[in-house]
């Protein structure tokens, strides 16, 4: 008898739902109980129940299992229909069905769909039934619906002019058109549903189908608005995600089974559906953690494509497990471990160039900046290599993958403030940047970048006879190249060679009117020349007219290039011109704020030895008075970096530069802790993150390490309050992070964590993001573990400053056992140390004696700070070189 | 997602496959019609333009593509021009797997 037709037997009820379950164990015992009674009726039962054993071991391997199982089949089956099923089950892969989010199957295999149509059809006839008269439907019964649907097998047969057959004639319609749209017909589907009654109990099977039209179609949002009517806890919502690329139904956690998803995706992409399992269990894999085994399951699945760099769905997997990123979550943590352990065991495989050259290239490109520069240099070159065996060679590629390794080896030496170790290199590893840039510019002398990176390493190094070697081939190869043209200007310009450094210059510019760089070395040269004419007693005639193109250089609009070009002007002017106030007014007025100008002016007739304007004085007092902001005091410590970078800077400027600063940030501490709390979290955030740092060997750090810890001082009574003062609280939050990450307390996360809540409730978008922005790399700096890392450097440049034999140097021990009220002195004594300020020196000494600190461990503090930097002793002061200039 | 994947091209192609990708791309892919797809197929182009372009994207690239591999496959489906109706049995594969996974979440919900 026909499964179908025992659908309202009470006594096959069991049996059909112990199928329908998958528990075919179960469903053989109770099948084979009722064949005692009715075997003819009851045959087929005990067939489907053995027919899914048989499955369920097949797909588990279990081979061997499945014989006496197949062998009992052949005694129980009609000839024909044996036949029948041996091919089935020769033939047809197992249906494999992983388990979904909440579901709690056990089994792998799932029941015919005759069984499932022989127990659901009776709940579909009464959710029918309950359409018809407008009564609501269960969401069990939605369920059955879908169940029949997607059987996809032909209805009972149902007497004439029925309901069932009504239904039936539904299921049919729906089958065709669900063929329809599956092959892109959708005339044919909108046609065909057309008869669908509006009561009828596949009502949403036309919404459905309307939806994957749409989808296809991209019409996103007519597909969206269909699918949203689908009931969500049926299986059509599920396939809707799937089809509109969710991951689980809308606003649920329901989700369709991974093979599934695999399968569609596979299929609408036009990818081989074979790989289906693969994918799905290797996600699976992935998810729990276990590398090895997705990776194991992926090399099954696409063979020896698997892994490569090639852009296929391959690569893309290999790209997905590759760890190019720094792991965050402790799943991707667990990951990262995985993969050590198992590189080892797939280095030693025959074929295993691809996931090297993956690797090495995906680690290298993660952990460049801790990384040792020796290992970067040997992985990269070992990379490159692989990519020649594995993809040919070819000398761009070559030429930009050098050129990478360059630019990280020409990377500067991390600041580790004035108790790290100093290098007499301005690169990570000088010898590996040159090796690295001749293999690129030798690979493909075509490369303008990497020409360019040769250029800037020999300026860097000041390596002048390479890098006037270079620049005189670059102008030949590379004629209209902005840089080239800027630098073989300013080259001749310093040589006062103006008749060759104007027309490269003005070339520049042409290239580029708006570049401010070339404007800058343009109006910088004008001005070498106009004092060149102007000492050779050249004709007044000559020399205005060069003014006269340097101001037309300088009158565009404000900002810091006019700024600077302006004040340039005006002193070059005031050297020759007596009383150029109307010129110091003018660059007042360009000049993003007045105290800037003024500070700059001084710092500036302080440098060249020249004379202050009688009215100085006046207007910076005036200017101070007139309430300067945080904004200003940020503005003013890049004007005094800024300044301090020309040669020939001094501890006179120094001590200048601190004292008008000091003079800022005392009117606007007065006034604006309160008052303009974003102004005081830009000037932390600016002085912070160690760019101060770089002050410090320029003698500038003193100041700013005053304010530093002025402000820690008066934040610190903000710390407790981040809900009424977020900035404030989040200020000094960022001032104490910069000490030790590793000895933030649980109160400062949670300090933290308060910020980022009032700023999320008031809407503070800029201090939200700062906030955050500090939370991710806390938590980077603590996973990738820094210091460790950093050792390699460290011990490298040792190497160049061998200790002093018996000198005993301060370890980060002697800092700790240090009471906290005697920091600050310490800070202040390195500082003064490598400003070489004895008479500094000698008070914080005695303060710091007086404050209980031991003379060993003063003497070893002074053993360990470095020294000022040389200074030209006993040379004459000469005028700024074009290179000084450039800066202005 | 990889911009070679974008334009479905290997990664030894030329300027002119490039741009004949592109443009026979860009002509289902119109900003109007499709923003996204669109706004996906400018920026491929934009990192495949040249030779040094494409091997500048292949060798210094940072992209991860996907959390995982069926996140991944699921971006793939979504690139411009990849989707197709995918013929009756994947399409009548999902909507079995997705009623029958439902069905049985139901049942599983109702014992408990």
């Amino acid at each position: 008898m026909d499964i179908n037709q025992l659908g309202g037997d009470s006594a096959a009820a069991p049996v059909l739902a112990a199928l329908a379950a998958a528990k075919w164990r179960k469903a053989r015992d109770l099948a084979k109980e009722l064949c005692k009674k009715d075997r003819p009726r009851y045959l087929t039962l005990l067939i489907e129940a053995n027919v899914g054993l048989a499955r369920e071991m097949q797909a588990k391997g279990l081979t061997k299992d499945a014989e006496p199982v197949l062998a009992y089949l052949k005694s129980i089956c009609p000839p024909d229909q044996w036949d029948t099923l041996r091919h089935e089950l020769e033939k047809a892969p197992p249906v494999v069905v992983a388990p979904t989010t909440r579901s709690t199957e056990t089994s792998t295999t799932t029941a015919s769909p005759a069984v499932l149509l022989a127990i659901h059809w009776p709940t579909v006839l009464r959710a029918a039934e309950a359409c018809e008269k407008g009564l609501p439907v269960a969401a069990d019964e939605w369920a059955a619906v879908d169940v029949v649907v997607g059987a996809f097998t032909p209805a009972p047969t149902q007497e004439p002019g029925s309901l069932g057959a009504l239904v039936a004639a539904e299921l049919e319609m729906i089958h065709l058109a669900c063929t329809a749209t599956a092959e892109g017909r959708w005339e044919d589907a909108q046609i065909g549903l057309r008869s669908l009654a509006r009561q009828s109990v596949f009502q949403h099977w036309r919404m459905f189908l309307r939806g994957v039209r749409h989808h296809f179609l991209r019409e996103v949002e007519q597909a969206r608005r269909c699918f949203a009517t689908l009931p969500v806890d049926g299986g059509l919502a599920r396939a809707a995600a799937v089809i509109a690329g969710n991951a689980v139904v809308p606003g649920t956690t329901r989700q369709a089974p991974a093979r599934a998803r695999a399968d569609w995706w596979l299929a609408v992409s036009g990818q081989p559906r074979t790989l289906a399992t693969a994918i799905a269990e290797a996600h699976i894999a992935w998810m729990k953690p276990d590398v090895r085994q997705a990776y194991e399951l992926f090399s099954k699945a696409f063979g020896k494509d698997f892994p490569t760099v090639q852009p296929t769905l391959a690569g893309l997997m290999t790209a997905v497990m590759i760890p190019l990123r720094v792991p965050h979550t402790q799943s991707e943590q667990k990951r990262d471990q995985q993969w050590t352990q198992f590189q080892r065991v797939l280095m030693q495989q025959s074929n295993q160039a691809q996931i090297s050259c993956a690797m090495l290239r995906a680690l290298a490109l993660r952990d460049a900046p801790d990384m040792n520069p020796h290992e970067i240099f040997e992985d990269w070159r070992q990379m490159l290599a692989l990519q020649t065996r594995l993809l040919g060679p070819n000398a761009v590629r070559d030429s930009i993958g050098w050129l990478w390794l360059a630019e990280q080896m020409m990377q500067p030496l991390p600041s580790y403030g004035f108790f790290g170790s100093r290098s007499k290199s301005p690169h990570r590893h000088g010898e590996h940047a040159r090796t690295a840039l001749m293999n690129a510019v030798r690979s493909d002398p075509e490369h303008e970048a990497a020409h360019m990176a040769l250029l800037r390493f020999y300026t860097e190094r000041n390596e002048t006879s390479e890098r006037n070697k270079l620049l005189d081939e670059l102008v030949k190869r590379f004629p209209e190249n902005k840089q080239v043209l800027i630098q073989t200007g300013q080259l001749a310009a310093e040589r006062k060679a103006f008749t060759k450094a104007l027309p490269s210059l003005r070339a520049a510019r042409a290239l580029d009117p708006l570049d401010r760089d070339a404007q800058a070395a343009l109006a910088s040269c004008l001005i070498l020349q106009a004092h060149d004419l102007m000492k050779k007693k050249r004709p007044t005639e000559t020399v205005e007219a060069i003014w006269a193109e340097v101001d037309t250089l300088a009158h565009d609009a404000a900002g810091p290039h006019h700024f600077t070009l302006a004040r340039w002007s005006h002193r070059v002017r005031r050297a020759v011109l007596e009383g150029s106030d109307f010129h110091a007014a003018a660059a007042a007025r360009l000049a993003p704020s007045a105290l800037q100008a003024l500070i700059y002016e001084r710092l500036l007739v302080s440098l060249h030895d020249g004379n202050e304007r009688w009215a100085w004085k006046t207007a910076w007092q005036a200017a101070l008075t007139a309430s300067p902001g945080w904004r200003d005091l940020t503005a003013l410590v890049d004007t005094a970096r800024t300044v301090s970078k020309v040669k020939g800077y001094g501890f006179d400027e120094k001590l200048l530069a601190e004292q008008h600063l000091n003079e800022v940030f005392t009117q606007v501490t007065k006034q604006h802790l309160l008052s303009d709390p974003d102004g005081i979290l830009h000037f932390i955030q600016h002085i912070d993150t160690g760019r101060w740092s770089d002050l410090e060997y320029r003698g500038l750090g003193s100041i700013i390490s005053d304010q530093r810890y002025e402000l820690s001082r008066k934040l610190s009574t903000y710390a407790g309050k981040p809900a009424s003062h977020p900035q404030q609280c989040f200020a000094s939050l960022l001032l104490e992070s910069g000490e030790d990450y590793f000895q933030l307390t649980d109160r400062f996360h949670k300090q933290l964590s308060a910020v980022i809540d009032t700023a999320q409730k008031k809407g503070l978008t800029a201090l939200l993001e700062a906030a955050q922005r500090l939370q991710t790399q806390l938590h980077e700096k603590w996973t990738r573990g820094d210091d460790e890392d950093g050792d390699d450097v460290f011990d490298e440049e040792d190497d160049d400053f061998p200790p002093t034999p018996g000198a005993e140097q301060m370890t980060e021990a002697d800092l700790k056992n240090v009471p906290d009220h005697l920091l600050p002195i310490i800070i202040e004594l390195g500082i003064a140390t490598m400003s070489g300020d004895t008479q500094a020196i000698a008070g914080i000494r005695i303060r710091a004696l007086a404050g209980g600190m031991s003379p060993e461990l003063l003497d070893k503090i002074l053993r360990t700070a470095p020294g000022p930097p040389p200074k030209p002793s006993g040379k004459k002061r000469t005028k700024p070189q074009q290179s000084e200039l450039d800066l202005f | 997602m990889s911009p070679f994947l974008v334009l479905d091209l290997p990664l030894t192609c030329t300027d002119d496959q490039v741009r004949a990708a592109y443009h026979e791309r860009l002509r289902q892919h119109t900003p109007e019609q499709d923003p996204i797809g669109f706004q996906m197929l400018q920026e491929a182009y934009a990192a495949l333009r040249t030779e040094r372009d494409r091997w500048r994207w292949h060798l210094l690239n940072t992209d991860l593509p996907a959390e995982s591999p069926l996140q991944a496959l699921e971006k793939f489906t979504q690139l411009p021009g990849r989707a197709r109706p995918p013929g009756t049995s994947a399409f009548q594969s999902l909507l079995t797997a997705c009623a029958t996974a439902a069905q049985r979440d139901l049942a599983a919900a109702n014992q408990k």
